[in-house]
């Protein structure tokens, strides 16, 4: 059986504890500058910035986060943006985090943005029943494959942030418990949405 | 290298790619598909459990091809910031603790994908409302038959 000498072991693990250390320690760019971009104000929108929960904001550590409210159109609507760029672990696939909350995905759809798409879900719990639109941006493409981000996010570090900008999650949903939403119109109000 | 000498590079190692998955206990803690998820790699880890409490008479041999790959994992997660593979790292750090090696060891390794979230994450897109169950069955299956091994092993 092939067995690698102990003096060999020895040095990789020194080679890995003070290269590992190194690497995730060099600071690679974040998407702050995509998100400080997003305004809270346009003509067809007003919004306001809304402060973490204490929950949140441990869930969220290190995490960039955008949680607004926007107005549009009458209705309120709900945003949250998140930059894992220091701790990737807390962006999840939405799918996993609706259904680890409890909610069932009733309807489950592709919504087609202008660089890439989106996915447009109809959630209920009990009673309750919302919908939700949620996509990854990189500033250029919008994408909803989970194995995509990791894969984007991954290849980042590797590369410490040579490959790439960091993608962001977005989240978008009204605030009321309706599942009727002209989607196309709200997005065309809150354009700057897709540029983060 | 003396026994002792080699006894700790293997607890070294083990410690690593410990220390690099301790997003596993978060996960534990905070996660809703993770809850109960330590009784799963506590059922995983029954052979490893039995080989420390019947020790074999025969100098503990660790597999050093499964310490270096474990090590290769774990680095590749902790640059990459990618847990699994971390996790990959820790159970292929734990498995190199079983010396005595036959062919049910690779399937029991696979099997150690059951304690990791990632399963979780494909239960809830796959078979939602029985994560658990499938996660724990998987994590015995894998597990069940090499404590046997091991055991009649121990009596012959």
């Amino acid at each position: 059986m092939i067995d690698i000498s102990s003096r060999t072991l020895w040095i990789f693990l020194a080679i890995a504890v003070i290269f590992g250390a190194i690497w995730q320690l060099y600071p690679i760019p974040n998407a702050s500058e995509r998100m400080d971009k997003l305004p809270l104000q346009g003509p067809e929108f007003v919004g306001r910035d809304v402060p973490l929960t204490d929950f949140e904001s441990s869930f969220f550590k290190d995490v960039g986060v955008v949680k607004r409210v926007y107005r549009i159109d009458g209705q309120n609507y709900f945003l949250t943006i998140l930059d894992g760029t220091k701790n990737r672990h807390a962006v999840h696939d939405p799918y996993y985090c609706f259904r680890g909350g409890g909610w069932e995905i009733v309807k489950d759809t592709e919504f087609p943005l202008k660089n890439g798409e989106a996915r447009l879900v109809e959630i209920t719990q009990g009673p309750r029943k919302k919908t939700a639109l949620y996509w990854f941006s990189d500033g250029k493409e919008h994408f909803t494959s989970t194995w995509k981000y990791w894969l984007e996010t991954t290849l980042r570090r590797l590369t410490l942030g040579k490959s790439g900008p960091e993608p962001v999650l977005v989240v978008l949903q009204p605030l009321d418990q309706t599942t009727e939403v002209d989607w196309k119109k709200i997005l065309e109000s809150l354009n700057p949405v897709l540029k983060v | 290298m003396n026994f002792s000498s080699k006894t700790l590079l293997s607890i070294l190692i083990l410690a690593y790619c410990a220390w690099n998955s301790r997003e596993l206990v978060t996960a534990w803690r905070k996660a809703p598909y993770e809850h109960l998820s330590v009784l799963i790699l506590l059922t995983w880890c029954l052979p490893l459990c039995f080989m420390w409490m019947f020790p074999s008479s025969e100098d503990p041999s660790y597999n050093t091809i499964l310490l270096a790959l474990a090590l290769t994992c774990t680095l590749l997660g902790g640059i990459g910031s990618l847990n699994t593979l971390n996790y990959i790292g820790l159970a292929l750090a734990l498995a190199s603790f079983t010396s005595y090696l036959n062919p049910w060891t690779p399937i029991w390794v696979v099997g150690s994908l059951s304690w990791m979230p990632a399963f979780s994450w494909l239960g809830s897109h796959t078979f939602p409302g029985f994560v658990f169950f499938i996660r724990i069955l998987t994590a015995f299956i894998t597990a069940f038959p090499l404590l046997i091994i091991y055991k009649r092993r121990d009596q012959s």
